[in-house]
């Protein structure tokens, strides 16, 4: 008993980080079909920057945090611009030259990562020490947190998209940006602001892994490869969709981590990827997307 | 073995077929002439090998590793820059070869050649079960589907250490043996390296240049209108994919026993992102790029190793600059250059191919006889109630009509009427909801587009479609010859280079040269499609489809946007194809020109036929009259 | 109203959509464009909302010279353009489409308040719809979500491409009877129309385009019976 409750709430913390994660890559598709490999790198610079900050520079925990968003944000902002440096409305950026631009920046990123804070990984304070028991399984209170950094995030999204005329635009130029354009959006300035939430979004990841496990600068790949999978077992353009993929990911995940040994591990490792393959060919639009064209 | 009895309406020219047969040695001249910036780098790059490992200012294992970064992104530049497939999971496809040729090798002993051949063995069964998988999907998800390939591969390799040693890795890899010689020095296993380089470079370097290529680059550029021209996408690309990964697993094997170990390391994101860069930075589509590209990445460390902590940094910033501002590369600015100094080739190039001496009406005059003498096939196209309902609505709605052999049919209706619909349905690019096409006793329905154009029915698009990579002339070429299955027969028959080749693509650019001298474009030959205003790239597919030498021919609202002069040059070519015995079924709203030319009429609205007969009749019908201007009060 | 001086448009080097259009356009009168499919319909009304560039001429809305204005600023001085095939926002509700309608006076928060009342009192079927999700709805019920919200803009010049495209012709007598009302009330519009014969029935002038270029223009009454209309589309010497 205490064994699968504290598969579910290992399951449900580390399944919010990867929601996060892909919540990232869920915001910039509403305004631009592009997937964003730097994602990676504004939750890697996020994890970092904070535990610099706060830990080791002793800033205090809300100013730190502000500093690590807003450094996300212009990295996102900055992203948006070099990737379409020579787009034009009637002639967007290919998704090849988009996937390697944002692949060659994510990889500039680590290099940066690894000159200023070398190669060894780092571990962040978690926001509350401590544990407490429940239903058998020991939670600790970083749990909760990645928890509530979901539910909050999440809501405040919902907010954003339903409440505001902004975010009412961005969810129209999702579905028709023409008809947007026509309707007086400034499209462009749409696609920085996606980007800025996106990379704050990834921050908040970056700053809630740290903790729990420790990040080194080849992690960007890393929070990059799953956000993108919670996106894409989810489905993409919605809210809902990365959190059911990365829920989902983080269950099967701890699920696996039961199963003792090399096979245990391999199942680990190969599961994620072999999941995503399982999607793109059976339902490249996610388990709540809708088929393209529909 | 063939499907069909292809009539040879329209071939060749009869005089044309006169010339003599191209040798070998004209396919050397040919394809040396294409490449004349590849023997500049290659003689550069031969010096400043030289120079360096004379001098010792560079240690000769550079020689081994850029060979075998070469043959790796050679591969990928085949997959990328001809294919237009770039696959994240080219390293994956490296390290299994690797990794096989150290376990066969290390825990049981076999001899490399054997090992190496038994990891392009597995890679070649890998790669054809990915390729079903990942090639379905377009774009950015190909991509995905394929780094998800590859790094599971990684994870496995990590993870299986019983098998793969782990993090560990596997040590004490053999080098191979030739003639009793074992290649210990960097030297030896150098030369053998670069031998395997050349040939490879040889072999892809006849693909680009052969008719294969100019299918994949045309695949590239608009699939749909590439298997309307009888290219049969599926088997191509998926035969190139495997290519790709023949290549990559050479490189693999070369890999593991050269450095008499592997380590997982050897095969990560990183290592692809270094291969990533060596194409671009070579510039990719040249094939030969890859060159300068490996040779460059794998030097830069050793030449400045105060960049060592900043190198990843380094690649990053690197290669988005390229991305971004010289997508083309190295070998792009090459040729951008060589084309200003040079500008004489394309001249040369083209006055190569075309019958010397023979005035404009001449060459016409010779299209119109071996036309006349080759009558076409007698099969009428049949449209039986035919339907296709997209969600509630009826685009076609139980149409039903026939053309007779020879004769030029008009298919004329308001906007939405349904007419390009139809021509979807006949040529298969959409399924039909009920009813049948056919083509005297052989049902089309239900066949790919591919293999309806090898029955014999081609055509062009409403909304212009030429392949943007390929040059006029070329493009006209991809017609020629029934288009091109993707066989591996077909692969390796081009990689070659075999006689037949060479005569194959004399024969085919006299074709093109003819059919583009009729419409009046032969001075634009060599132009890029690009340059072209939008009328005469119209006639350019005209052109395309009639050098496919086909049985119906389907114009699908050619006149539209055309001037005065290239209205008339469009009706010419109609007169003369009619003469030819050819079946025409023209769609149009230029109702002057469908009056002009039809022998009878189908009137489409909302999908229904609502009016047949000929041209006196319909303009006349009061239906057809209220269709296109609104109901009378 | 809106002036338009001798415009060309070419969508590719050498080859132009348009060439030596000029028209004019005032308060209170619907002007038809008519003409074959191709002849350049669809490209004159996308080059005057700003989707395409203009190669020669100009463009004027009330005296403001707005040829190289980005399209979202033309919308914001009244300029609007209600595309063909409805272009819906398909996963939104009609009550969202409409709101998307009045982006550009977003601010106004009186303005949005009221719009959306005087667009339900028009079109009542869409106060019952509100909340349904525009994908769901028949095509009658799409092109109002599509006049509606061009209304939400205040629009000063509204242009319409093909509203009956696909629709069945009891609903297309409404949709041309709201628009023709929408004149009456002293909004110019430019209606673009395939069905050359329900056009000029609601329409004060119109204009006949051939191949990009103006080769017929006059009142509506005189177009009726002007043969040369039913050539041009005919193609009939």
């Amino acid at each position: 008993m205490g064994e699968i409750a504290q598969v579910i709430v290992a399951g449900l913390s580390q399944g919010s980080i990867y929601a996060l994660l892909g919540l990232g890559f869920s915001v910039v598709s509403m305004s631009t079909r592009v997937l964003n490999i730097a994602q990676g790198a504004y939750s890697l610079v996020g994890g970092f920057l904070f535990i610099t900050l706060a830990a080791r520079l002793k800033i205090p925990v809300a100013v730190a945090l502000a500093l690590c968003l807003l450094a996300a944000i212009v990295m996102g902002v900055v992203t948006e611009r070099i990737i379409n440096l020579s787009a034009r409305p009637w002639k967007p950026v290919s998704p090849e030259t988009a996937i390697l631009a944002t692949l060659a920046i994510l990889v500039s990123v680590e290099g940066a990562a690894f000159l200023i804070w070398g190669p060894d990984p780092i571990a962040g304070k978690p926001v509350q020490p401590g544990s407490f028991r429940l239903l058998g399984a020991i939670v600790p209170w970083q749990y909760v947190w990645n928890i509530v950094a979901l539910i909050a995030i999440t809501a405040g999204l919902h907010l954003f998209l339903n409440r505001t005329w902004t975010g009412r635009a961005m969810r129209a130029n999702a579905e028709n940006s023409l008809m947007s354009y026509l309707l007086g959006v400034n499209v462009r300035r749409l696609a920085a602001i996606s980007f800025g939430i996106a990379a704050a979004i990834g921050a908040v990841a970056g700053i809630l892994t740290s903790p729990i496990t420790w990040i080194d600068y080849q992690m960007g790949g890393t929070f990059m490869l799953f956000g993108l999978l919670a996106f894409l077992i989810g489905g993409e353009r919605s809210i809902a969709g990365p959190l059911v993929g990365g829920l989902l990911l983080g269950m099967a995940e701890n699920v696996l981590l039961l199963i003792p040994g090399v096979a245990g591990g391999l199942l680990k490792q190969v599961v994620p990827m072999l999941a995503l393959l399982i999607m793109l060919i059976f339902r490249p639009e996610g388990l709540l997307g809708r088929k393209a064209g529909s | 073995m063939s499907e069909l009895n292809i009539s040879p309406a329209l071939g060749p020219p009869a005089g044309l077929r006169a010339m003599p047969m191209a040798t070998f040695w004209d396919a050397l001249a040919l394809r040396a002439r294409a490449n004349r910036a590849f023997y500049v780098s290659l003689g550069i790059y031969a010096l400043f090998a030289i120079i360096g490992l004379g001098t010792g200012l560079l240690h000769s294992d550079i020689l081994v590793r850029s060979g075998i970064f070469f043959i790796l992104v050679m591969g990928l530049d085949l997959l990328f820059g001809l294919g237009g497939m770039l696959s994240f999971a080219h390293i994956g496809f490296f390290s299994i070869a690797a990794y096989t040729v150290a376990v066969l090798n290390v825990s049981y002993g076999a001899n490399i050649w054997l090992a190496a051949l038994a990891g392009i063995g597995l890679n070649v069964l890998i790669s054809y079960g990915l390729g079903r998988i990942c090639l379905r999907l377009s774009g950015s998800y190909f991509i995905l589907g394929t780094l998800a390939f590859g790094l599971m591969i990684h994870s496995i390799i990590v993870v299986a250490y019983p098998i793969t040693g782990g993090d560990a890795g596997i040590g004490g890899i053999a080098r191979p043996e030739i003639a009793g010689i074992t290649l210990t020095s960097d030297l030896q296993f150098g030369t053998v390296v670069w031998i395997i380089a050349a040939l490879l470079l040889w072999c892809s370097l006849s693909l680009t240049h052969s008719r294969a290529g100019r299918a994949l680059k045309a695949m590239r550029s608009d699939a749909v209108a590439a298997a309307c021209l009888g290219i049969e996408e599926a088997r191509l690309r998926t035969n190139i994919f495997v290519l790709g990964a023949v290549f990559a697993s050479i490189g693999g094997a070369l890999y593991s026993s050269y450095f008499e170990a592997v380590h997982p390391e050897s095969f990560g994101l990183g290592v692809l992102v270094d291969v990533l860069l060596m194409l671009f930075l070579g510039g990719y589509g040249s094939i030969w790029g890859g060159l300068i590209g490996a040779t460059f990445i794998t030097v830069l460390p050793d030449l400045q190793t105060w960049l060592n902590a900043g190198k990843e940094l380094f690649d990053g910033i690197l290669f988005a600059i390229i991305i971004l501002a010289f997508p083309r590369g190295f070998a792009g600015a090459i040729e951008q250059l060589a084309s200003r100094f040079v500008p004489a080739d394309a001249a040369h190039a083209s006055r190569a191919g075309r019958p010397a001496g023979t005035s404009l009406a001449r060459r016409a005059a010779v299209l119109d006889e071996s036309s006349k003498a080759d009558h076409c096939g007698d099969a009428t196209l049949v449209v039986r109630h035919l339907s296709k309902r997209f969600g509630g609505v009826n685009a076609v709605d139980d149409v039903s009509f026939q053309v007779a052999p020879g004769t030029l049919k008009g298919l004329i209706g308001p906007n939405g009427a349904g007419k390009s619909t139809m021509i979807n349905l006949i040529t298969g690019i959409l399924p039909p909801s009920a009813g049948t096409v056919s083509l005297g006793d052989k049902l089309l329905t239900g066949l790919r587009p591919d293999q309806i154009a090898r029955v014999g029915i081609m055509r062009t698009f409403q909304h212009e479609r030429l392949f943007a990579d390929l040059n006029v002339v070329e493009n006209v070429m991809v017609g020629y010859g029934h288009g091109i299955r993707g066989t591996w027969r077909e692969l390796l028959q081009s990689a070659v280079g075999a006689r037949s080749w060479a005569q194959e693509e004399g024969e085919g650019r006299r074709a093109a040269l003819a059919w583009l001298d009729v419409l009046g474009l032969g001075p634009r030959a060599d132009d890029a499609v690009e340059t072209l205003p939008n009328g005469l790239r119209k006639l350019v597919e005209v052109a395309r489809a009639c050098a496919a030498a086909p049985v119906v021919l389907l114009l699908d609202e050619t006149a539209a946007g055309l001037n005065e002069t290239e209205r008339l040059a469009f009706r010419d070519i109609i007169k003369r194809l009619r003469r030819s015995g050819i079946t025409i079924v023209l769609i149009e709203h230029d109702l002057e020109l469908v009056m002009e030319l039809s022998d009878d009429i189908c009137v489409l609205n909302f999908g229904q036929k609502i009016a047949e007969g000929t041209p006196e009749q319909v303009r006349n019908n009061e239906q057809v009259v209220s269709a296109y201007l609104g109901a009378p009060q | 109203m809106i002036d338009v001086k001798d415009i060309a448009v070419s969508y590719r080097r050498g080859s132009d959509a348009l060439c030596g259009v000029s028209m004019s356009l005032r308060s209170g009168e619907m002007v038809a464009v008519l003409g074959a499919n191709g002849a350049g319909k669809s490209t004159l009304l996308r080059a005057l909302s700003g989707l395409i560039a203009l190669r020669h001429g100009s463009i004027s809305l009330g005296g403001t010279d707005i040829s190289r204005a980005p399209a979202h600023q033309r919308v914001e001085m009244g300029l609007v353009h209600v595309p063909e095939m409805r272009q819906m926002l398909s996963g939104l509700s009609v009550e969202e489409n409409l709101l998307m309608g009045a982006y550009v006076r977003r601010r106004d928060r009186n303005w949005v308040a009221e719009a959306i009342e005087e667009v339900y009192r028009t079109f009542p079927i869409l106060r019952e719809r509100r909340h349904q999700i525009a994908r769901s709805l028949s095509g009658g019920e799409q092109q109002m979500v599509a006049i509606g919200r061009a209304l939400m803009a205040k629009p000063a010049v509204l242009m319409c491409d093909e509203p009956s495209l696909g629709l069945a012709p009891m609903i297309v007598k409404d949709i041309l009877r709201e628009l023709g009302r929408l004149r009456d009330r002293g909004i110019p519009i430019l209606l673009v129309e395939q069905n050359a014969r329900k056009a000029l029935e609601i329409a004060d002038r119109a204009f006949v385009l051939k191949r990009g270029e103006m080769v017929l223009s006059g009142s509506a009454a005189e177009l009726r019976s002007n043969p040369d209309v039913k050539a041009a589309y005919l193609g009939i010497a």
